[in-house]
């Protein structure tokens, strides 16, 4: 059974640890059994603590690190396999988390095409392709500055573009937010949306932001190495015990219906933005004045 | 003893075509104990403002004071011994073999303490973060990102700073990680009357911490306030780059639709509170 073309990552009870610093250290558990489908133009949030493997998960699915057990499985390659090293990383491009820690060249566009020109595209298809990656995350005016002239939220954007130079079908990212204001936040979340929604490249975003992870198609909760919860944002959220539990976060407006909730009120559990708050309170009021 | 700044600028590659004024005549004094958010968005010139406490830069004019030390002066030593600065990211900066060498070190390199004086100092900075007595022997690289990061600024408190100045201090902390470290450093505050100032761009998580907000906006303070007044204008907050929490857009969406609904509402408990008068309840 081939079900390569609706797959974007699989991974079947993959299990990864970091080698002791010591001798006398033991290994760190990162990954104990985790299995995962991504399907192709899913967008895919990934929650979880600090410590919880998330970040070695990542590296697992563009093949930076290979599982020790288990099998993670990009577009049909198998991770394991070196001869497949390549052509996963042109596949499955990540963004990390410094601006500061991945850009490498003197100009914007000169740093846009350096995947393309590693991967020995012809020059004139690299001139398009990063004209045309700037455009897309909206930084042709900046294509001849300076990288270390941009704001933050601008050189994440600078750095999707190079990803996107290399016409990805996946981008990972690694809590690319974390570092910048609700400005660069906002500029790369509605880059990834675009992205998603309209050229349906998979996206696979690691944030503490639960405001952020409201806007993905699924949300795999990571504890401990494992995957303890997948489901919608609405299925993930509305468990507010389940998910303070685990020392995360839920968004406010879920929490104030929660709390209304515990005081004997009998809203929905799976409210999570402004626009659902108003809906429901709207209802509410339309109930009042038939009641009265 | 505080911190006074008086018509403080300073200019980046001045005298150059990249000139940039990064602060422009900025005055304020900071008292004793006060705990305060430093809010604005890249390129506010907030980093630049706090670098000037320690003396890491000088004003191009103006003039700094701490504790009546002005930072153009000679004591610069004295200075630092009052003014802790805790920079982004700062468990980058961990390198020792264990953690309770790595929290040692600011005291070995500058003063002239008995190993039982230290000893006192660098257990009371750990317990200040939470830090465990288990973790002490430890390599801070084997710890989790919330605890290398409270490790680091230990690091800094072991030198018992009057004055603890941290920048962007809880980026890239899980939420319990965040919750926790404003908890310590409240702890810190109310115990030791050590002042502190926040430095971020995210006003939400401030808020609930500072009691006196200072908005930075193109090298200048363009708000001076406490926590409940700085939400009051939305629409100001964010053409300075900055947003408000999410229940502050909610208290606004549903004064459209009930009159007279209280729109300065930023915290999840006010909320429930304002709701329950207006809801009716089942």
């Amino acid at each position: 059974m081939n079900n390569n073309n609706i797959t974007m990552i699989q991974a079947k009870d993959v299990y990864f640890y970091y080698k002791a610093l010591t001798e006398d250290s033991e290994n760190v558990e990162a990954i104990n059994g985790v299995n995962l489908q991504v399907k192709k133009g899913e967008f895919l949030v990934l929650l979880g603590r600090n410590g919880s493997g998330k970040s070695t998960l990542c590296r697992l699915f563009n093949a930076l690190l290979k599982p020790k057990m288990g099998t993670v499985v990009v577009n049909g390659f198998d991770t394991l396999n070196e001869d497949n090293t390549w052509l996963i990383r042109k596949d499955v491009g990540m963004v990390f988390q410094n601006p500061d820690n991945q850009i490498v060249g003197n100009v914007v566009e000169e740093d846009v095409a350096f995947g393309p020109e590693n991967l020995g595209v012809p020059p004139a298809e690299i001139r398009k392709r990063v004209d045309q990656s700037l455009k897309t995350v909206g930084m042709s005016e900046y294509a001849e500055l300076a990288p270390h002239r941009l704001s933050g939220g601008q050189k994440q954007k600078v750095a999707i573009a190079g990803i996107l130079a290399m016409e990805p079908e996946c981008i990972i990212l690694d809590e690319a937010t974390s570092m910048l204001d609700p400005w660069g936040r906002k500029e790369v979340l509605d880059v990834l949306l675009e992205l998603n929604k309209k050229e349906g490249i998979t996206v696979i975003h690691v944030t503490h932001h639960m405001e952020e992870a409201c806007l993905a198609d699924r949300v795999a909760v990571v504890d401990d190495g494992r995957i303890i919860k997948e489901g919608s944002p609405a299925e993930i959220f509305s468990d507010v015990e389940g998910i303070k539990g685990m020392g995360l976060d839920v968004p406010q407006v879920t929490e104030v219906f929660y709390k209304l909730n515990q005081k004997g009120y009998r809203f929905p559990t799976d409210i999570l933005t402004v626009e659902d708050a108003l809906k429901v309170i709207k209802e509410q009021l339309a109930v009042k004045r038939i009641g009265n | 003893m505080a911190i006074e700044i008086n018509n403080l600028s300073h200019i980046y590659n001045k005298e150059t075509v990249m000139e940039k004024t990064a602060v422009h005549d900025i005055t304020l004094t900071i008292q004793d104990g006060e705990k305060v958010g430093i809010i604005g968005h890249t390129g506010s010139g907030k980093s630049t403002l706090v670098q000037h406490l320690n003396g890491l830069l000088k004003p191009h004019s103006g003039s700094v004071t701490v504790n009546g030390i002005d930072t153009k002066s000679k004591e610069i030593k004295e200075l630092r011994k009052i003014v802790g600065m805790v920079f982004q990211y700062p468990e980058h900066q961990l390198f020792e073999e264990t953690v309770y060498k790595d929290i040692a070190f600011g005291l070995k390199k500058q003063y002239e303490f008995t190993q039982e004086e230290m000893d006192v100092r660098i257990r009371a900075a750990a317990l200040a973060m939470s830090i465990s007595d288990e973790l002490m022997e430890k390599s801070p690289f084997e710890l989790s990102g919330g605890q290398k990061r409270r490790v680091a600024i230990a690091g800094v408190l072991v030198t018992d700073p009057r004055i603890l100045v941290l920048d962007e201090p809880t980026a890239g902390l899980d939420p319990r990680g965040r919750d926790e470290l404003f908890q310590s450093l409240e702890e810190i505050n109310r115990t030791k009357n050590t002042t502190i100032i926040i430095v971020s761009h995210s006003m939400e998580e401030v808020a609930g911490f500072a009691n006196r907000i200072l908005v930075m906006n193109k090298g200048t303070v363009a708000m001076d306030t406490t926590p409940d007044k700085a939400f009051e204008d939305v629409d100001l907050l964010e053409s300075m780059g900055l947003s408000a929490p999410q229940v502050t857009y909610m208290a606004r969406a549903i004064s459209g639709v009930i009159k007279d609904f209280p729109t300065r509402i930023h915290t999840v408990e006010a909320m429930v509170k304002e709701l329950m008068k207006v809801v009716k309840h089942p």
